[in-house]
């Protein structure tokens, strides 16, 4: 413990010494409500940022941590300071990934990036680690900042006997994810002048889990990241996109398609069809009248 | 008494290598971090949180410790405050002698309407005298105005989720040169109205050399608030801070005399000043002092950036760009700094020059 926190204090002396003219830029810590748990108990650990003295517009890295120790239940990214994902935080094999760019760069503190829920799994000493991390400065140039990091050290005991480990309450959701308007674009300098579809939203809830875009009809769905490439470049028929939270909420915005719609998604072929059927019938009736 | 020393090492030991840093590290870095700590300030208020604040007349039950009897014309009656956090009276009554004998009481009223619960925020500052300002909520275009011929605006962004934003704004002068954006968080309460008021858009800022002959005149000019005092820091070995005034415009003009300056790469940049009020810094316009005077080169990173070339910087061109992260033989147009490959950089630059 002394020795990380005096390995971070001389690496910050460096820093000030080596380089200057570089203002110390950022560090990315945790917070957690404790460091010590039993085996079986859910813990949420917050990944934040601190870059009070320069903007930090982009961010990459990865959390490391032992599969055997420790299992990851959930990750939200609703409220991040991170508007668009390069990727989006995923756990696979004890590691979470995670970049991502905010326009403009964020200056501040406790900045959140995501917040991941883990199951302790088997006691002794754990960690989740900082690993492979890159902040650049908001400055055109993509500079890297001198980033310091504080990772999570766990104490693991084992469960009590004839105890159960605490209940984790997962906390509730029940706002859609936020209006958005996709965008329908082509150009001839991408995907060979195809049209493809651009989209993202925010929720300040959970966060969104997927989009899904759907061309013709609901019943043709699939689930997909922007940019989509639609496979109709007729644009005939309606076209459904839509944005859904980690708790299920969804967000459906539907696009008219500038190449027309099919014949049964126009009203007005209801109307004729109605229309030409009911003086059909009235002919019929004409007639088996004057037969009568 | 081993842990004291060891803890006495422990912290004196990074003291003492500061210590020394700060000693040998050159003069123009103290000049520099004296002059770094001056920032733009904004205000965030909250309408909805029962807080009157400075931007408000009343807010909820807080009536500021007014009553209908500060109003002219009422006698009585209750005074209340609207979910615009202004005054209103129509609860309040005049005292009219009754003609007659009293009659009877009143029915009560009925409950009123369910008021909606609207989760917005308002955007209030200066930019330049009938400039486009242009607001972005978390990276993607939300608002765009035109300042006053005073060069205040005010924005309203309803629809809003409680929870943390990403906000940006900047401006486009005369000429079209947008401003630097002002970036910065705000946490959006459910149901109440955030007011965001202080907001001080940074100068534009150009030169009319991209190179100047040493000695020669290096005009640096922009635009930023009408009257305001200019300060143009420009960035050498050893670095300093020039003045100059903004007309009635918010036009301004520095001419800065090379003679001063070693021969080599330079940069500048302006902030506005007004009634003790600063503004965030303008971007930096970079010149090179040499042997020869080269006219102003636009910035071509700017215009690579926009990869759809639409004259936006976006979720297009993000997305785009996305789609070819870590896949193989990507187009090289991607590869905005040209180091042959398209990584956390690129998107870097990208967010940097970025539009919504």
């Amino acid at each position: 413990m002394y020795l990380s926190k005096f390995k971070n204090l001389i690496i910050i002396a460096l820093v000030f010494v080596l380089f200057p003219n570089v203002a110390f830029a950022a560090s990315l810590y945790f917070n957690s409500p404790k460091t010590d748990y039993t085996v079986g108990e859910q813990f949420t650990a917050s990944v934040l940022v601190d870059s009070v003295s320069e903007p930090i517009n982009a961010f990459e890295g990865k959390l490391v941590f032992s599969d055997d120790q420790l299992e990851v239940k959930e990750i939200f990214i609703g409220n991040s300071i991170i508007n668009f994902w390069l990727d989006a935080p995923k756990a696979d094999k004890g590691e979470i990934r995670f970049s991502g760019i905010v326009p403009g760069g964020f200056q501040g503190d406790n900045g959140l990036l995501f917040s991941a829920v883990f199951r302790v799994l088997s006691t002794g000493s754990g960690a989740i680690k900082f690993s492979d991390y890159k902040l650049l400065l908001n400055d055109g140039l993509g500079t890297m900042a001198v980033t310091t990091v504080a990772n999570l050290n766990l104490t693991i005991k084992p469960l009590a006997i004839g105890a159960s480990a605490p209940d984790y309450l997962p906390f509730p959701d029940g706002t859609l994810p936020e209006e958005f308007t996709p965008e329908l674009t082509r150009s001839p300098e991408e995907f060979g002048n195809q049209w493809f579809l651009v989209f993202a939203t925010q929720d300040k809830g959970s966060g969104i889990d997927y989009y899904e875009v759907c061309e013709g009809s609901q019943d043709n769905c699939e689930k997909t990241d922007s940019p989509y490439i639609l496979k109709d470049q007729n644009l005939v028929g309606k076209i459904f996109v839509k944005a859904v939270d980690k708790r299920g909420n969804g967000r459906l915005v539907v696009l008219e398609p500038p190449g027309g719609l099919v014949w049964y998604e126009k009203y007005q072929n209801y109307v004729i069809i109605l229309l030409v059927s009911i003086a059909s019938i009235l002919l019929v009736l004409k007639k088996y009248a004057r037969r009568v | 008494m081993k842990k004291v020393l060891g803890k006495i090492i422990l912290f004196s030991l990074p003291l003492l290598v500061i210590s020394l840093g700060a000693f040998f590290s050159y003069s123009d870095f103290v000049i520099a971090a004296s002059t770094a700590s001056v920032s733009a300030t904004i205000k965030i208020e909250i309408c909805g949180d029962s807080v009157k604040d400075d931007g408000e007349e009343c807010d909820g039950s807080d009536l500021n410790g007014q009553s209908c009897t500060n109003f002219s014309g009422f006698t009585g009656g209750t005074l209340s405050c609207s979910a615009g956090c202004l005054f209103v009276t129509t609860g309040c009554t005049t005292a009219v002698t009754p003609p007659g004998g009293g009659g009877g009481g009143g029915g009560g009223g009925g409950g009123g309407p369910i008021t909606p619960v609207i989760t917005s925020a308002v955007f209030v500052g200066r930019a330049y005298p009938g400039s486009s300002v242009t607001l972005l909520k978390d990276g993607q275009l939300a608002v765009r105005t035109v300042a006053g011929p005073d060069a205040n605006f005010q924005m309203t962004l309803a629809g809003l989720s409680a929870g943390n934003y990403i906000f940006s704004l900047y401006t486009t002068d005369s000429v079209g040169r947008q401003s630097s954006a002002l970036t910065f968080p705000v946490y959006v309460t459910s149901g109440a109205t955030t007011r965001v008021s202080g907001i001080f858009l940074a100068p534009t800022i150009a030169a009319d050399k991209s190179e100047v002959k040493h000695g020669d005149t290096l005009s640096i000019f922009g635009q930023s608030l009408p009257q305001s005092e200019i300060t143009v820091q420009v960035n050498s070995t050893q670095e300093f801070f020039a003045k100059a005034r903004a007309d009635k415009d918010g036009v301004y003009l520095y001419n800065l005399d090379t003679a001063f300056l070693e021969i080599g790469d330079h940069s500048a940049r302006s902030k506005s000043t007004v009634e003790n009020e600063i503004s965030a810094y303008s971007d930096r316009v970079a010149f090179k002092v040499g042997t020869k005077s080269v006219n102003e080169v636009v910035d071509t990173t700017y215009k690579k950036a926009d990869l759809n070339r639409d004259g936006s910087i976006n979720l297009v061109d993000f997305s785009v760009a996305a789609y070819w992260y870590k896949r193989k033989s990507p187009p090289t147009k991607y590869d905005l700094n040209n180091d042959g490959k398209i990584d956390l950089v690129d998107f870097s630059i990208m967010a940097y020059y970025w539009t919504g």
